[in-house]
């Protein structure tokens, strides 16, 4: 066994990666920056051995994960508040006979690389563009994958209101994907 | 208010998504079961629907692999 200690480099090294992930799920430049250097400090002080850097990486998430979590808790009061005046998203993609203004299309997957990697890229941007409390919940839900009962938990929201956020950020996700991407007749 | 067991499409939307967070009541799920019977739009948002998590697995799997 080589195991070999990692040095504050490749902790450093890491640090863009971690702190896409915390932007994504927290949607506060602070506070992903407070987050990943507290994940930083606390994998700098358990002195923990790791072979290999993709084992440090995924050992790192783990903590990070954690770290988000906590932050949304400590900031529940801030990032519960259900988005008020976003009710036209529904208004904007069904007539009000409750029909589809636009009918959907059939998506394809993205087959080749090249196209999944810029697929990628435009799902970021689209999850970017949800409004911050349909975001958050959103990535605690496909991203974290945790129950409903456990979101309403740490955020401190009724099941309802988890309902109506996580629908919403649904929809403006298919919107923009249907827009930026399966729209072109090409893929 | 009476209750239909017919739903539209932006009804049967809000069940679709509720469906991937939480199991639906059973009147939910014979409503939304028969709207996807007679509706040949929604059929389509529930696969779409299906994509999009499956997108959100892959690419999170990217980023943090």
């Amino acid at each position: 066994m080589h195991a070999e200690t990692f040095h504050t480099q490749e902790l450093d090294a890491l640090r863009p990666s971690l702190l896409r992930i915390a932007r994504l799920h927290l949607r506060n430049d602070a506070w992903a920056e407070d987050t990943v250097s507290e994940t930083l400090l606390a994998a700098l002080e358990s002195k923990t051995v790791f072979e290999g850097r993709s084992k440090l990486k995924t050992w790192l998430v783990g903590i990070l994960k954690h770290k988000i979590i906590d932050c949304i808790r400590a900031r529940s009061r801030e990032t519960h508040l259900i988005d008020e005046g976003d009710e036209e998203i529904e208004g904007a993609i069904f007539k009000d006979d409750g029909h589809f203004r636009e009918t959907p299309r059939d998506w394809s997957t993205p087959e080749t690389m090249l196209n999944r990697v810029q697929f990628f890229e435009i799902l970021e941007v689209c999850v970017q563009q949800l409004p911050a409390a349909q975001a958050r919940i959103f990535m605690l839900r496909e991203w974290m994958e945790f129950s409903t009962d456990e979101i309403c938990n740490q955020m401190t929201i009724t099941a309802t209101n988890a309902g109506v956020l996580l629908h919403r950020a649904r929809l403006r996700l298919r919107e923009c994907l249907e827009l930026r991407w399966f729209n072109e007749g090409s893929r | 208010m009476r209750y239909s067991p017919f739903l539209s499409c932006r009804q049967a939307n809000r069940l679709m998504s509720a469906n991937l967070d939480r199991e639906l009541t059973s009147l939910e799920r014979i409503g939304l079961r028969l709207h996807l019977a007679i509706c040949d739009v929604c059929p389509t948002v529930i696969r779409q629907f299906a994509s999009m998590r499956k997108f959100m697995h892959e690419w999170r799997d990217g980023i943090e692999g």
